[in-house]
């Protein structure tokens, strides 16, 4: 996993290249792309313009044996954002690409007309294709057409209508085991830079390929055990994860008083019980679903499943609790077989559930439709998808859709629509919304402990300052776990079990003959996070782009009639380590 | 008549057909002042490693509570239980997180609060459980008791699987009278009613 393929694909034909690492040595998942982008893309163009570039990149310990090691990292100057975006997705594309040899893929360069273009690689090489047959197909299509070529032994990044149009709100399918388009790149509008390239579909075939070898092979076993153990044995990653899948959250956010309803109007939603991970995950049982399942081979928590209709047939994958949210209790919708159609139009069409969930929110706020409605809802998501001049304004994103229509409560930071968690609630992750380079993202935040890495000294809970040091510490640690490849989720463990903490470092250090410390770790977190704070500078960011909305610190959440108020002068202190 | 006892007999395997009303809230009696910690201990009857291993979320009204053994109960309290959660909300609302400070405006402190209750004194408060709670404390609750208005308790009994497990010889006692399934109407007997104190025991 040491070469870089570049599709240009300026001119009549697109081109293709490959060259070694060379300066990106050593980098792998979001570090690789944020340091690619950082370098080769001028921060003040446009994001659909031939400067950009779109890379996806498998982490570090992808196409290894390491568990829970699939997750592919897209990276490009956001369409949604105007900043650098590292999306992240599931699904086979990083064990596929990383055992076919790939430390990352680069598309670049000027589309010349409209053609559309598939791309295959496999072991016999690499093959750019026009094929306008593609044109405005969805990713269940795009699947019936290929998943012969790829089910076995592959995988298809695609596009689907809503990145052809080049939205704003638009995604990257990554497909699952199954070979279904139910993983994305959801968030930043990845779609959109591929779709501006001209690349409907990229089909890797690993046929031939094989499982890559440590530099340690004695090590890395003995790590991946701990580490797979680790998981196993620990509540979250070896019990809620598996039995309820994220939405187990569902009730507890609400009952917290955080989760935002009605547009982020109420921190609690009266028909929660109808919609939570417990009535999701016995529905889903009743009708002879699986509510336990992997998005990747490999995958030892397996949070996903299959959501079915009452007769037994497929829906869509278990809607997670992100989804969930942001199409039912952030709508007032509360039916699950609602929320699931919902779920397989985005990820048919390719939509990042949260943004599209978000639109239809301020969308209800604004008259066009009413709270609950879900049929209507659902239709606004068709014209989205069939690219209506309706849905192209809602394609556009959570911040479009509010200016269109007059609407001042736009649950956005930097552009991008805040998740399912009210930062009023919870003001610590509100600093990571506000401060992060992605934009409202609840993943900047999410990793390891400040006490395990020890990242900034200790961290005094009962400090005010302490949410500000926490939301760095995180936001530190989870750019480094974001270029390992490992699913985030595997913090939890890594959280109580230092020593699954250390069987991380272990695999990292087997795998390619290290001798990384925490420190070594923190300092690649570090790394990344100077790499994206540069490339926004550059693109015209400043610190006033590091707040919440005001309406957060104006208007009280109900039930605990609390505010975001965190000050300026604290919030610009996150980056100051 | 109010809160009337009504028993009802169970396979172990069917308990989880009062999990839903577990989740959503079921009423509970108490003593005022006693402390959540003393309650699910000494109450309920759960052991001190269950109490740590398994209770890993704890909210009082709402809030995210921290020290079991000082935060206490009160009439007309709504307390939840959960297992550990995921996701960085799902690790801060833990008890004793190590994020406790990204939610310091929501936690729980009642260790000073003033009460103006008896300690002692009988109370009704609500006790949610969610997720793995509702299969873990359920039966401790189950067995106990709990309160629940009159019409969530016909509408529980009414389901299709009750009434088989009803015509299959389950058997539903009232203030220790057997029921006869047939002849006697539960919705009549219970039409004076406003909530009843239901006990769910698992066959043995």
């Amino acid at each position: 996993m040491d070469t870089i393929l570049r599709i240009d694909v300026s001119g009549d034909q697109p081109k293709t290249s490959k060259e070694p690492l060379g300066k990106y040595a050593g980098l792998g998942g979001r570090a690789l792309t944020s340091a690619l982008i950082n370098a080769e893309v001028p921060a003040d163009c446009h994001p659909l313009g031939p400067e950009n570039k779109l890379v996806f990149a498998p982490g570090l310990l992808s196409g290894t044996a390491a568990v829970n090691s699939g997750r592919l990292s897209v990276g490009c100057k956001s369409p949604l954002t105007g900043g650098i975006k590292e999306s992240n997705s599931g699904g086979q594309g990083a064990q596929i690409l990383a055992r076919l040899g790939y430390a990352a893929i680069v598309l670049e360069g000027e589309r010349s007309g409209d053609d559309l273009y598939l791309v295959r690689i496999s072991t016999e090489g690499v093959r750019v294709e026009k094929d306008n047959s593609l044109k405005m197909l969805t990713n269940y299509q795009l699947m019936e057409k290929f998943k012969d070529e790829y089910q076995k032994n592959g995988c298809m990044l695609s596009i689907g209508t809503a990145g052809e149009m080049r939205m704003a709100n638009s995604t990257v399918a990554v497909t699952d085991p199954e070979g279904r388009p139910t993983r994305h790149a959801g968030r930043g509008g990845v779609g959109a830079v591929m779709g501006s390239k001209g690349i409907k579909a990229v089909i890797l075939d690993g046929t031939g390929t094989k499982t890559l070898q440590p530099k340690d092979p004695e090590a890395f076993k003995a790590a991946n055990k701990a580490f797979g153990e680790g998981l196993k044995k620990h509540a979250v990653t070896g019990e809620g994860l598996p039995a309820y899948g994220t939405n187990v959250l569902t009730n507890i956010i609400n009952e917290a008083g955080g989760y935002p309803t009605y547009n982020f109007q109420s921190g609690r939603y009266k028909d929660i019980e109808k919609i939570s991970g417990e009535t999701q995950a016995e529905l889903e049982t009743s009708r002879g679903g699986n509510p336990t399942h992997g998005c990747h081979r490999g995958c030892v928590m397996r949070c996903s499943g299959d959501f079915l209709d009452k007769d037994g047939n497929f829906v869509s994958k278990q809607p997670e609790y992100e989804t969930v949210w942001a199409h039912g209790g952030n709508c007032g919708i509360c039916d699950l077989d609602a929320i699931a159609k919902l779920d397989f139009l985005d990820d048919d069409y390719g939509l990042d559930t949260i943004e599209m969930g978000a639109t239809i929110g301020v969308a209800m706020e604004a008259g066009l439709l009413e709270f609950g409605d879900a049929e209507g809802a659902i239709k606004l998501v068709q014209e989205v998808g069939q690219g209506t001049p309706m849905g192209r304004i809602l394609g556009s994103g959570t911040a479009g859709t509010a200016k269109a229509f007059g609407v001042e409560r736009a649950p956005v930071v930097k552009g991008q629509a805040l998740p399912a968690y009210d930062p009023r609630a919870v003001k610590g992750i509100g600093v990571t919304y506000a401060t992060s380079p992605m934009g409202g993202d609840h993943t900047a935040g999410y990793a390891v402990t400040a006490n395990i890495l020890k990242v900034g000294g200790e961290v005094d809970p009962l400090k005010p300052e302490g949410q500000v040091e926490l939301s760095r510490n995180l936001q530190i640690a989870t750019a480094a776990v974001d270029s390992t490849g490992m699913c985030l989720f595997i913090a939890f463990a890594v959280l109580d079990q230092p020593e699954t903490f250390q069987a991380l470092i272990d695999l990292l250090n087997a795998c390619y003959g290290l001798s990384l410390s925490a420190d070594d770790v923190t300092e690649l977190g570090k790394s990344i996070l100077k790499n994206e704070r540069d490339f926004n500078e550059r693109a015209g960011f400043t610190k006033a782009h590091d707040r919440l909305p005001r309406y957060f610190m104006r208007e009280s959440l109900e039930p605990h009639k609390v505010t975001f108020d965190v000050p300026d002068q604290e919030l610009d202190q996150v980056f100051n380590w | 008549m109010n809160n009337p006892t009504l028993d009802l007999t169970v396979p172990e395997e069917q308990l989880s057909l009062f999990f839903p009303p577990l989740r959503q809230g079921v009423g509970i009696a108490a003593r005022s002042g006693q402390t959540v910690h003393a309650f699910l201990h000494q109450d309920l009857g759960l052991s001190l490693k269950i109490i740590q291993s398994r209770v890993q979320t704890v909210f009082l009204n709402g809030q995210p509570a921290d020290e079991l053994n000082t935060a206490r109960l009160a009439a007309g309290d709504v307390l939840t239980l959960s297992a550990a959660m995921p996701g960085l909300l799902g690790a801060c609302m833990r008890v004793d997180s190590p994020y406790a400070a990204m939610r310091d405006s929501l936690s729980q402190d009642r260790a000073e609060q003033q009460w103006n209750q008896a300690k002692g004194e009988t109370i009704r408060f609500t006790l949610k459980l969610f997720n793995f709670m509702a299969a873990e404390v359920g039966p401790y609750v189950c067995k106990q008791g709990m309160i629940l208005d009159k019409d969530r308790v016909l509408d529980l009994l009414e389901t299709s699987t009750v009434q088989a497990l009803r015509a299959d010889g389950a058997q539903l006692i009232l203030d220790g009278r057997p029921l006869n399934p047939v002849q006697e109407s539960l919705s009549a007997l219970l039409d004076q009613v406003d909530t009843v104190f239901l006990r769910i025991v698992c066959e043995q």
